[in-house]
């Protein structure tokens, strides 16, 4: 099984957090996975890296509805961080909400490879790497 | 110059000189009373003369005097209106005492002239110039003058005029002579045989004949002409006399009028039959000219009674011919015109003053209209007149005495029976003239008018159908002038605008009487709209004078005559209250439909969300515990399954209690007292309140007093103390106050804090939906809110927030 470096995992609900980190582990499929509990919290931790020339995730897992800041206006602030950042970062989106506006909003972001519905299991989690470790 | 402004007219007469008398005085007197010109009448020809000969010699006055035995008559006159003076005031008196003119230059000078009236008084006359008028004997009868009031002496050049035209004047006299002896020839031609030559017989004839305007000529036995006048050779086109004279009609006519001519003169030669008037048509040699003549031709008989001739007399009655062809012409159109009057007669009626009818004259079409003949009519005028129906009867008597009193136009439409039994609708005007026996007669006109009569009344008929309909109308209609003056309106619009005005619908009223002065403008900008062609409508609510709220449909729309132009405005109105109630409930209730289906859709989607967050925990755990790889770790995630089954349990409590708000529309609802339920939740958080140190400043009323369910107050005032609570700030001593204040008939309940506060503008449209939390707190579940807001709803009453970050948070709760 191929592996990337570093998955991330952004959601305020923390069994479902622990849960996937769980499953992420015994796939092994990265060396490392990280979470946040919210948009805030990640744009935070994702600017410290840059400012530290550390190493960002290839893989990111971004749910919706989170408080504080949620999955789209963290999609906002990261497009203003993009400029700063030369690796690639492939962001799909995990959520329960079937709206169909979530859907087409999500579609409008280039930056997004994907909409997915949770919950995200290991056939997904298999597909998703195989499709960044084609290069 | 003689001031005879003082003297008496005795002493003027005294003064005068009397003129002195010719010597052949009686001849003189003798030959004018020959001439029987005193006293005769004006002459124009010698009155032409007379004004010429003031012309030339540019004289004010110009005269031709008779010298009477003592007056001076003027024959001729020109420039004064006087026709004699006496014999001793003229001065021609003096004139015919010599042969030669008399000229006086200076009349005032000359003590002959110096008291004539003309001379000291009006005109002022200076200067006198007269030539004697002699008979053929010589003997001087008068004098033909001119008068000035200058003493400016003729020119040699205008007293040679005058001269000729002076002799003019001799052969007007003469001629007027010659005229005088033709008259006396005839009578007196026997007796007077010896006096006067048979060439002077002869002259005087021609001289008469010459100047009668009919045509003369005598013929010989043979039928050829001796004796022709001018007229009979303007008739022949002969300018010359000698080339009549010797022929016969047959050489003079030729072709067919003169063979029939001279065979009406033979006859008359050889029969001596006179032809006495006879038309006859004559063609002008040339053809271009045609002539009627009345021809007479009476036999001459010598003393032996043998036949030498004939005389005949032709009178030119050509005008009176085409006056009698012009006048039979129009007779025969007036005939045509009166016999063809479509739907209509002529009539002359005699009404005798017994009441007797009898008519004079009927166009024969009355018989097309009425069936009965005019023979008939006018054999039996009674008859006639008992045909019209009885009902109409008075009304045409009436007129037609009221016509004959005033002497005005008869004019009555009435019925009549036509002679098939038919029932008609007639139409007569006649003017009445009296005459001297005391009869009237009645000049006319009848028309049929049933077809026009009948479409009158089936229009009358549809007119008064709409009417019924107009004011039968719930719509009110107000028909105006293009600058809104009430024309004409229907009795529903009197009642409508009586709800409202206590201003009544008049004619001639204004529509912007109706209207406060504010809305003159809007108004006078929609008429403009309207007159353009366009249609102006609206909805508009009125108070009633009696309070009541009604709705009305109001619509504006020009209305064009029968030649486009826009006669008016008419505005319809119409009650919709009814339609208007019905539609503000159906929109009342679409919105609450729409709201419920939009809160459905809302609900199923966070149902959706949350149930799936834990089902897809639950989905994930069972995956894992089949790669558990020790009890250990089967352990760990039994225990996070009974974690996430606790959530789930929890979701589902919130999910029961939001679908039971839901639900419960008619929920209990009671009057509630709002102080009472605040100390009530104080109580219950004193804790909190107490270890966040957290100031309470309740200013709300004893008084008020809210329609709500006690649970639902309960939980909403908790809720908003405990979020107040939750979300103080740090670095602040807590603060909430409640206060309570009326807005638009609704009690508001305001609780402020100065907690954390939100950034609304980010999570505005998000605080009330279920699930949201905006801090960082783990036990911000976000199912508060959203509950609140859908109890304040369920019982009518609405949520508003304002909140700034730092600085604290305002919740505003409407009651209904």
């Amino acid at each position: 099984m191929k592996k990337v470096n570093c998955i991330c995992i952004i959601d305020d609900d923390a069994i479902y957090t622990l849960l996937l980190k769980k499953m992420i582990v015994k796939l092994d499929i990265c060396d490392t996975v990280v979470s946040y509990a919210n948009g805030e919290e990640a744009y935070l931790g994702f600017e410290k890296n840059i400012q530290q020339n550390n190493p960002l995730p290839n893989i990111v897992l971004l749910d919706i509805n989170m408080p504080i800041m949620d999955g789209w206006e963290f999609m906002d602030a990261f497009l203003a961080l993009k400029p700063q950042i030369q690796q690639k970062i492939a962001i799909y989106i995990a959520s329960s909400s079937i709206t169909i506006e979530d859907r087409e909003k999500a579609a409008s972001y280039t930056d997004i490879v994907e909409y997915l519905n949770k919950p995200v299991v290991t056939a997904t989690l298999q597909k998703i790497i195989q499709e960044q470790t084609l290069d | 110059m003689y001031n005879y402004l003082t003297l008496s007219p005795l002493q003027v007469i005294i003064i005068m000189l009397s003129v002195p008398t010719p010597s052949n005085e009686s001849e003189r007197l003798n030959a004018l009373s020959k001439i029987a010109l005193i006293d005769s009448a004006p002459d124009a020809y010698f009155d032409g003369l007379v004004a010429l000969a003031a012309q030339i010699c540019n004289a004010p006055i110009a005269l031709f005097t008779l010298i009477d035995k003592n007056r001076q008559w003027f024959k001729a006159k020109y420039g004064t209106t006087i026709s004699e003076t006496d014999r001793n005031s003229s001065f021609c008196g003096y004139t015919i005492l010599q042969q030669t003119p008399l000229e006086v230059i200076n009349l005032a000078n000359d003590e002959r002239f110096a008291a004539n009236p003309w001379v000291i008084g009006p005109p002022y006359l200076r200067y006198y110039y007269g030539i004697p008028i002699t008979d053929s004997q010589g003997l001087a009868i008068g004098s033909l003058c001119v008068l000035n009031t200058s003493d400016t002496p003729l020119s040699s050049q205008q007293k040679q005029q005058l001269h000729h035209v002076k002799k003019q004047l001799d052969a007007l006299l003469e001629l007027h002579i010659a005229k005088l002896h033709a008259l006396k020839t005839t009578e007196v031609l026997p007796i007077n045989h010896h006096t006067t030559t048979l060439e002077e017989e002869r002259r005087l004839l021609y001289t008469l004949i010459n100047n009668l305007p009919d045509a003369i000529y005598i013929k010989d036995k043979e039928g050829r002409k001796t004796i022709v006048n001018n007229a009979d050779l303007a008739f022949l086109g002969i300018t010359n006399a000698e080339a009549a004279i010797g022929k016969t009609d047959l050489e003079l006519f030729g072709g067919e009028k003169g063979v029939s001519s001279y065979a009406d003169d033979m006859h008359v030669l050889t029969t001596g039959n006179p032809i006495y008037n006879r038309e006859e048509k004559i063609i002008s040699s040339d053809g271009s000219n045609c002539y009627w003549l009345l021809t007479s031709k009476v036999p001459i008989y010598n003393n032996n009674g043998v036949i030498t001739g004939l005389v005949g007399i032709g009178r030119n009655i050509t005008e009176h011919k085409i006056i009698d062809k012009i006048l039979s012409d129009r007779e025969e159109q007036l005939h045509l015109l009166a016999n063809n009057i479509p739907n209509g007669a002529i009539y002359r009626l005699l009404e005798y003053p017994n009441g007797h009818l009898e008519y004079l004259f009927v166009s024969n079409s009355i018989e097309n209209i009425t069936g009965i003949a005019a023979s008939d009519i006018r054999k039996d005028a009674m008859q006639f007149k008992s045909k019209i129906y009885p009902a109409d009867l008075p009304l045409f008597v009436s007129k037609a005495n009221e016509a004959k009193a005033n002497n005005h136009i008869f004019d009555c439409e009435f019925r009549q029976y036509h002679q098939n039994g038919e029932l008609r609708w007639y139409h007569s005007r006649a003017i009445p003239k009296h005459n001297a026996n005391g009869e009237i007669v009645w000049d006319g006109i009848f028309i049929d008018i049933t077809q026009h009569k009948l479409v009158e009344i089936a229009l009358q008929q549809s007119e008064n159908n709409l009417n019924t309909v107009f004011e039968n109308t719930e719509v009110g209609y107000i028909f105006m002038s293009p600058q809104l003056a009430f024309i004409s309106f229907n009795t529903a619009a009197i009642h409508f605008t009586a709800l409202e005005h206590t201003l009544p619908l008049q004619v001639g009223e204004n529509l912007y009487h109706y209207y406060p002065k504010e809305h003159h403008e809007k108004l006078t900008l929609v008429t403009k709209q309207v007159l353009q062609g366009q249609v102006f409508e609206t909805d508009k609510k009125i108070i009633t004078l009696q309070g009541e709220e009604k709705w009305f449909h109001i619509k504006l729309s020009h209305v064009a005559n029968r030649t486009q132009e826009v006669a008016g405005i008419l505005m319809a109105m119409e009650d919709i209250t009814t339609r208007k109630k019905d539609e503000l409930e159906l929109k009342k209730s679409f919105n609450l439909v729409n709201e419920q289906n939009k809160r459905l859709l809302n609900f199923s989607y966070i149902v959706s969300h949350n149930l799936r967050s834990h089902t897809s925990n639950i989905q994930s755990i069972a995956k894992l515990m089949d790669f558990a790889d020790s009890d250990e770790e089967r352990n760990e995630l039994l225990s996070h399954l009974k974690t996430v089954s606790n959530a789930l349990d929890e979701t589902m409590h919130h999910l029961n209690e939001v679908v039971s708000i839901q639900n419960h529309v008619n929920i209990n609802v009671q009057s509630l007292s709002l102080l009472e339920y605040i100390h009530k939740t104080i109580d219950i958080l004193k804790d909190d309140i107490q270890t966040k140190n957290v100031i309470v400043r309740n200013l709300v009323p004893q008084n008020v007093a809210v329609l709500f369910n006690p649970a639902y107050l309960e939980s909403v005032i908790i809720n908003f103390l405990s979020n107040a609570i939750k979300y103080s700030h740090p670095q602040k001593q807590p603060e909430i106050e409640l206060t309570c204040y009326r807005s638009l008939e609704q009690w508001v309940l305001q609780i402020s804090d100065n907690g954390l506060g939100m950034d609304l503008k980010k999570h505005g449209e998000k605080l009330f939906g279920l699930y949201k939390t905006f801090h960082g707190f783990s036990n911000s579940r976000g199912i508060g809110l959203f509950i609140t807001k859908n109890q304040i709803e369920a019982m009518g009453g609405k949520i508003e927030v304002s909140s700034q970050v730092n600085v604290g948070t305002t919740f505003k709760i409407y009651f209904k």
